[in-house]
């Protein structure tokens, strides 16, 4: 405790100094949690859309673009799902149409498009939503009709509510609910009735996608190479080819994620060894004197190491702090989304995890940071440096 | 006889060249004595005490405490036996500038395992004794020059130590200061008993000593008073 006591005053005595380390420290600390935070979520919500189809096989047009389970554009006739459904090996095909709605901003960290359209048959909303719930007084939409449910992103970000008319593209679209989710896309998406988003896309019998469920037991991979033999112009892709297609760019994204992270550590590193270094140097009377009074070698490593211990654990509270307000404005910024309503999903954005990491990490580089000025004063020769001061 | 040195040389080397520092040096202290070690700058004063303070190792010779032998003792062993047995006063104070008055007399305290509450029992104790109960809570940089030589001199007597070693404890005061601080050093001598050995170039101070070692030029010799 004495010696707790001791590093902080040490610390607070050398005021501008300690500030400019900490500050320092929380600039790189705020940088990893922006860029891993920012990154993270990118890769989030591309392996989201893995999950809403999993063991599923994705009927699409030949020759589109499918990120995970969702293609980018293309066209197929409807009629296919009757097709694939009189095949034995398949227990239920439900058509979709997907139709992703550019944001304005377009730019290179924008996580999600603006909105996203999803038409779907009412009776299988399941497929695509799972067991998330609507929130009270909300329903599904009727076949038929001119409603829709939104995502609880949209609906805050647009202020609706159940019984809110919107316009899209003319259409005057009803909202019947909306969907409580956490997941990134759902939370963004438009989800109507397919002959009714047929109609607003100007897709008359035309559909984008077709999720096949095999019946059990059966080979996903023989069951895609089947559809694709019987119906031309279609493409049909396994889970394991979906994310064959994507698992080398994340994997990239993810090592030039650890790479900036152990930089960043590196140069916090080296920024509280040097400070640490003059620190040391600088009171290496008071140490001698430790030693003089009877004070082990092992007590002044532990003063040292305390206080760039100190250093590392205050930069890290910083750094977290402002890494976590930096990724929400810029999350902010890209989804033009009022700050202040980001707010209540920060440990979406900045997971728990992620900042325990952190944390444990910032203290371990200013322990480590101690190591070098902790050695250095040991090997120093007492009587010199008494000596000196005379 | 409580402290003998035998034939005690230190050399230190300064890039390609050797300086010898004190050669061959024997001396004998009683206990309880007031013992002052006189020579001009660059004798060898420090590196005697610290030779003797075990804050350093000879180059050749032997130093007997009480008879035992001490180049026998591990690093770890001289730091525990400076610990428990002697006391340092410096010139400079040497206090931990962070610290507050009390603490810094705590300190040697809490390297010895006492308890904290007895730190701070004894400490309040030996404030009083010099006189700066009312600077117990002060940090060195609030306290006079005189104040913060009473302070360390608190701090060498804290774990009750038979010797206290001073070097040059009156250099950085006033003539008026120096000798409180003098006459406190020899109260701890002549009331406590403590063996008090001091390294100055003050000859006033060989005046009240019972015992001088005095380096002429020719290493330090016992010099009858």
């Amino acid at each position: 405790m004495r010696i707790t006591k001791m590093c902080l005053q040490n610390l607070r005595r050398r005021r501008a100094r300690t500030l400019l380390t900490i500050f320092g420290i929380g600039l790189a600390i705020m940088f990893i949690i922006t860029v891993g935070a920012t990154t993270s979520r990118y890769i989030t919500v591309i392996k989201e859309m893995n999950l809403f189809f999993t063991g599923d096989i994705i009927v699409v047009a030949r020759g589109v673009l499918v990120v995970q389970g969702f293609p980018i554009g293309g066209a197929i006739q409807e009629n296919i799902v009757d097709t694939l459904a009189l095949m034995g090996e398949i227990q239920a095909a439900t058509p979709m149409l997907f139709i992703p709605n550019p944001s304005e901003t377009q730019g290179t960290l924008e996580l999600m498009p603006k909105n996203i359209t999803i038409g779907i048959p009412t009776q299988s909303y399941s497929v695509l939503v799972g067991s998330a719930q609507l929130k009270p007084n909300g329903s599904w939409p009727h076949a038929n009709s001119s409603q829709a449910v939104i995502g609880a992103f949209l609906a805050s970000k647009y202020d609706l509510t159940a019984g809110s008319k919107i316009t899209l593209r003319e259409q005057d679209i009803t909202i019947a609910g909306i969907l409580e989710t956490r997941s990134a896309i759902l939370s963004q998406t438009i989800i109507m009735p397919l002959k009714l988003a047929q109609k607003i896309y100007g897709y008359n019998m035309l559909i984008n996608m077709i999720i096949v469920k095999p019946k059990i037991g059966i080979p996903s991979e023989a069951l895609a190479n089947k559809i694709e033999s019987e119906v031309d112009g279609i493409k049909a892709l396994t889970e394991t080819e979906r994310t064959d297609f994507l698992q080398p760019i994340l994997s990239e994204a993810e090592l030039w994620n650890i790479g900036l992270r152990t930089a960043l550590f590196l140069i916090s590193l080296i920024l509280i060894t040097t400070i640490s270094m003059m620190n040391t140097f600088e009171r290496r009377r008071d140490f001698a004197t430790l030693y003089a009074i009877g004070a082990s070698k092992l007590v002044v490593t532990r003063i040292v190491i305390t206080e760039t211990t100190l250093l590392g654990f205050f930069g890290g509270i910083i750094g977290t702090i402002m890494g976590a307000i930096s990724s929400i404005l810029i999350v902010s910024y890209y989804t033009s989304i009022p700050a202040i309503t980001i707010f209540p999903d920060l440990l979406i954005i900045v997971p728990p995890h992620l900042i325990t990491e952190i944390l444990t990490v910032s203290v371990l580089i200013g322990t480590l940071a101690g190591i070098i000025p902790a050695i250095t004063i040991g090997r120093a020769k007492l009587e010199e440096i008494l000596r000196h001061e005379y | 006889m409580i402290i003998r040195t035998q034939k005690l040389t230190k050399t230190y080397k300064v890039g390609s060249s050797t300086i010898t520092a004190i050669k061959n040096v024997n001396l004998e202290i009683e206990n309880g004595t007031f013992v002052s070690i006189v020579g001009p700058s660059g004798s060898g004063k420090t590196t005697l005490l610290n030779l003797i303070g075990l804050l350093s190792y000879p180059t050749s010779g032997r130093i007997f405490f009480e008879g035992k032998d001490t180049s026998q003792l591990s690093e770890g062993q001289r730091r525990k036996f400076r610990l428990s047995n002697i006391g340092f006063v410096f010139q400079t104070f040497n206090l931990i500038s962070t610290l507050t008055a009390q603490e810094n007399i705590e300190l040697p305290m809490a390297f010895a395992g006492v308890k904290p509450d007895v730190q701070k029992e004894r400490a309040k104790s030996l404030l009083q004794s010099v006189g700066l109960t009312h600077r117990a809570c002060h940090r060195p940089k609030q306290l006079s020059a005189g104040e913060m030589q009473r302070v360390a001199i608190a701090r060498a007597l804290v774990n009750n130590p038979f010797l206290i070693l001073a070097d040059e404890p009156t250099g950085e005061l006033d003539i008026q200061t120096g000798s409180q601080i003098i006459s406190l050093l020899l109260d701890l001598c002549q009331a406590q008993e403590k063996t008090v050995v001091i390294a100055t170039h003050d000859e006033k101070i060989k005046k009240i000593a019972d015992t001088v070692y005095e380096n002429r030029g020719h290493g330090f010799m016992l010099t009858l008073v």
